[in-house]
């Protein structure tokens, strides 16, 4: 006999990605009720994904281009420059 | 006079949005270095076209999108000699599943909010390194998607896949991480 599961894995996912169809919801709704391991794998895409936009935003804020890097773009630039005017 | 107006316009530039630019590259690529030889590109081409910028948009939109065709050019070029089905057709998560569909092994509750996870430096590293074990498609998808936000649409223009491609890729991603993580110690039950 074959098991929900695979397909339900595929749901759980595809469900972060678009709303499900009417009856794609109420097959994993009803599977995730039974399995467990079901259950726990459709949190964990949750609990992943929510995750993952704390350190998004996180990054966001917070990341900077190094300052010796900025250097070298500027000075990159200016070459760029003198080259042009040659 | 002219020469020190635009000098002083290239600094400017490179402190008011190289910043923005960087978390831009950086949240895509996942790679420190790509992203500041990204970054360095766009403001090269962007200063060799400075007088082709008549002001339709912002100056950080005109960056921005300079430096998103760079980002996706880089990404079609790391992808090119590798055949989308061959991909799709070698499916590195089917050993998680039985012949009849069940679980190979069964899932613990992942028991971490996400705030715990952010905040613990050892799940973010491997994250990171979860990341870098996928195959390389899955990975620009799923750092595209999850880690940009930028829509199905736009993913599947920038990595060349239909949509049908881009939700098994997910779904593969997705898979493969958590066990990746579980690997490293993250969200199983002791």
């Amino acid at each position: 006999m074959n098991h929900f599961c695979h397909q339900a894995s595929r749901l759980s996912s595809d469900a972060l990605e678009h709303p499900l169809s009417w009856s794609d919801r109420i097959k994993l709704r009803l599977h995730l009720m039974m399995c467990g391991s079901c259950r726990h794998y459709h949190h964990s895409t949750q609990l992943l994904q929510a995750t993952i936009h704390k350190i998004c935003n996180d990054e966001l804020r917070s990341q900077k281009l190094p300052e010796q890097r900025k250097k070298e773009i500027i000075e990159a630039c200016k070459n760029e420059q003198q080259n042009q005017n040659k | 006079m002219a020469m020190k107006q635009e000098d002083g316009d290239v600094t400017a530039w490179v402190n008011t949005y190289g910043d923005n630019l960087y978390r831009f590259a950086r949240i895509r690529l996942r790679d420190h270095d790509i992203a500041e030889d990204m970054v360095q590109e766009t403001f090269l081409a962007a200063w060799k076209a400075r007088d082709n910028f008549k002001g339709e948009s912002t100056r950080k939109t005109w960056l921005i999108g300079i430096l998103k065709h760079k980002i996706i050019d880089h990404i079609r070029k790391q992808v090119r000699n590798r055949k989308l089905d061959t991909e799709l057709s070698q499916d590195p998560t089917s050993p998680l599943f039985n012949a009849n569909q069940s679980w190979r092994d069964a899932n613990h509750a992942w028991l971490d909010s996400p705030d715990k996870l952010f905040q613990d430096g050892e799940f973010r590293d491997a994250l990171e390194q979860c990341l870098q074990h996928l195959p390389l498609r899955q990975r620009q998808i799923f750092v595209l998607r999850e880690f940009a936000g930028e829509d199905a649409e736009s993913i599947c223009n920038s990595c060349e896949v239909t949509s049908t491609n881009l939700h098994v890729l997910m779904h593969r991603a997705r898979l493969s991480l958590r066990k990746c993580l579980e690997k490293h110690g993250f969200g199983a039950k002791s």
